[in-house]
């Protein structure tokens, strides 16, 4: 019943921008509220603002920018990684509704199971996110940890981008040539 | 124009969605996560901050899982009308039905209506397919205009779960519907039996209980023998009766003027003859007429006399068809199957008599003894007229009704009795004045 109200509250592109303002203001208060630096407040409700104009103007790269901004401020803030994490969990949500509210336009039939997939999805990814930093937190404290992590991170983070965005093309090329054989 | 037939369905249109690398395209999120993944796990690794981590993690995880999980799209799309025809004014349903084997993250739909359907509520939807399952959705549209309508193009837009991947095709549909003019106005003013008092009553040559067959049925006390359709009976092991049409009383064939339909004022004209020449047609065949149709114009149609309700839907295919012909592309107003015309045909042609080539046409047929009645509609909005402020147009205007008047005179002169039809009178006084030209020209035959 509730997630059939939700559904009915988020059906349509406006209700979606206002939702991807509603969750960072949020998410500043949370930070606020958490954090003893000054004016920290005003820093991420600007970044809110630019996710927000991202959304309605249909700019994900604008809603990235005020995303990345909003994180940077997070961190200016001094918070607890708990905290953090919450907040990188709101801004990937933000962004999810953030593309949501474009498939939303115009005031489209949608199938009952759009939000719920897509919740289902987000809470996923964020539960295998935070279980994710959890062990990588952890690991990182080790004493020894830190000497390796810095030259080999940086080669790690290159080579498995390279090896994903490869592994996609070529599946996708084969996949494309077998299915023009077939035709 | 009511041609409707009994539980008329479309056949889809079937979209099959098999791999298309136009679907598998990156999506502007997937670069957004990417990067600021990256600017996380950079920021973490370079600052030694581990927590920075928990800021880029959900972003990652996303990337990755999208990049792990990602599978070709599988789907067809089905787009259907619920019927083949309708009535200017109805509504439509456009069932479109999506199946998946693998499963669809989210399925964005629209279609685009062409010119002669106007949307009812929203023509997009938005859903998500489980694997082996169909999303349905009906849409609905307004036939606005008669003639033949179709949907200009249905936009396909999909993605996977994670909003990563994707992409989106048009696709245009080739199913279209008929739609035809209604008739309640035209019906309670001209009606064929008041027509035919005045056009002509021809009796039949043919002797007999008619040649047309209608039915066959079991055989019934009081049947003649011999109405026994035998190879039937044969068939059945029971005897079978064949029912026949009476007599025709008269072959009628009308004439429609398709001439170019540019200009708003054409279109009225246009649609008017339509709808009187449907109108005739629906009328004579309930009292079991042959009915021909010839349209000539910028399109060339021949429907040879025939009886029954079949011979109604073909016309009424027919008249619509005028609506989307193509602009002169077959000019041809001296077709072959003037010929065919029968001699004892009575002809009622509709037609403004712009042309000269029509008169030409109507005459040729006056001058092979044909009855012929022409009736002219005319409008009495001169707001087109008064739109026309070029000098040179109101000359041409003005040219072209001269030789209009022109043609007309000679036509009048040949024996042709033409009727101007103007849209704010009855067409009872029409077939009024019609009947009064003809007596005055019967009489003075007579002289």
């Amino acid at each position: 019943m509730l997630t059939w109200q939700v559904d009915r509250l988020l059906r349509s592109g406006p209700l979606c921008a206002v939702a991807t303002f509603v969750v960072p203001a949020l998410l500043a208060a949370l930070v606020n509220a958490t954090s003893d630096v000054e004016n920290i407040l005003g820093l991420l409700l600007v970044a809110a603002g630019i996710i927000v104009i991202g959304t309605l103007s249909g700019s994900v790269v604008t809603s990235g920018f005020g995303v990345l901004l909003f994180g940077a401020g997070a961190v200016l803030g001094e918070v607890s990684p708990l905290v953090l994490l919450t907040v990188g969990s709101g801004l990937f949500a933000t962004l999810m509704i953030h593309d949501l509210s474009g498939s939303f336009r115009r005031a489209p039939k949608i199938g009952s199971g759009v939000w719920t997939s897509t919740a289902r999805t987000t809470l996923a990814l964020v539960a295998i996110g935070a279980a994710a930093f959890a062990i990588a937190y952890a690991v990182a404290g080790l004493v020894t940890w830190p000497s390796i992590a810095v030259p080999f991170g940086f080669a790690a983070i290159g080579i498995s981008a390279k090896l994903a965005a490869d592994a996609h093309a070529d599946t996708t090329r084969r996949y494309a040539r077998s299915n023009l054989k077939r035709r | 124009m009511a041609t409707e037939r009994e539980n008329p369905t479309a056949a889809a249109t079937v979209v099959v969605l098999d791999g298309d690398r136009e679907l598998a395209r990156r999506r502007p999120l997937f670069d957004m996560c990417a990067l600021l993944s990256l600017a996380g796990l950079v920021a973490a690794i370079g600052l030694r901050r581990p927590e920075l981590l928990a800021l880029a993690a959900p972003f990652l995880v996303a990337v990755a899982a999208a990049l792990v999980f990602w599978r070709p799209v599988e789907a067809t799309v089905q787009l259907q009308f619920a019927t083949t025809r309708s009535i200017e004014g109805d509504e439509i349903n456009i069932m479109v039905e999506v199946f998946s084997r693998t499963g669809l993250g989210r399925v964005e739909l629209e279609l685009y209506p062409g010119e002669r359907l106007a949307a009812v509520g929203t023509l997009r939807a938005v859903t998500t397919v489980r694997p082996g399952t169909t999303s349905q959705f009906s849409f609905v549209v307004q036939a606005n205009e008669w003639g033949i309508a179709h949907i200009q193009k249905m936009s396909v837009r999909v993605s996977d779960r994670f909003a990563m991947f994707g992409g989106q095709i048009e696709v245009r549909p080739d199913q279209t519907v008929t739609i035809g003019l209604p008739e309640d106005r035209i019906e309670a003013s001209l009606e064929a039996e008041q027509f035919r008092r005045i056009v002509g009553s021809h009796l039949s040559h043919d002797r007999g209980n008619g040649l047309e067959i209608a039915d066959i049925r079991p055989f019934q006390p009081g049947d003649s023998a011999r109405h026994i359709n035998w190879r039937i009976s044969n068939r059945r092991q029971e005897p079978w009766v064949t029912l026949r049409h009476p007599d025709r009383s008269s072959t009628v064939v009308i004439i429609v003027d398709a001439h170019d339909g540019g200009s708003d004022e054409q279109r009225q004209t246009q649609r008017r003859s339509v709808s009187a020449a449907m109108a005739l047609s629906r009328g004579h065949l309930a009292m079991h007429d042959r009915v021909g149709l010839l349209v000539v114009g910028h399109t060339l149609q021949w429907v040879p006399p025939k009886l029954g309700r079949h011979q109604l839907f073909d016309i009424g295919d027919q008249l619509v068809a005028v609506s989307n012909a193509p602009e002169a592309s077959r000019r041809m107003y001296r077709p072959r199957a003037l010929s065919a015309i029968p001699a004892n045909a009575i002809v009622v042609a509709v037609s403004p008599l712009r042309d000269p080539l029509m008169v030409a046409l109507v005459a040729e047929l006056r001058g092979r003894g044909s009855p012929i009645s022409v009736l002219v509609p005319t409008s009495t909005n001169d707001q087109n007229k008064s739109r026309l402020t070029s000098r040179i147009d109101d000359q041409a205007r003005r040219l072209a009704e001269v030789e209009q008047q022109i043609g007309v005179q000679s036509l009048r002169q040949r024996g042709v009795a033409i009727v101007p039809w103007t849209d704010d009178t009855p067409v009872v006084n029409v077939i009024a004045a019609v009947q009064r030209l003809r007596n005055s020209m019967a009489r003075s035959r007579s002289w």
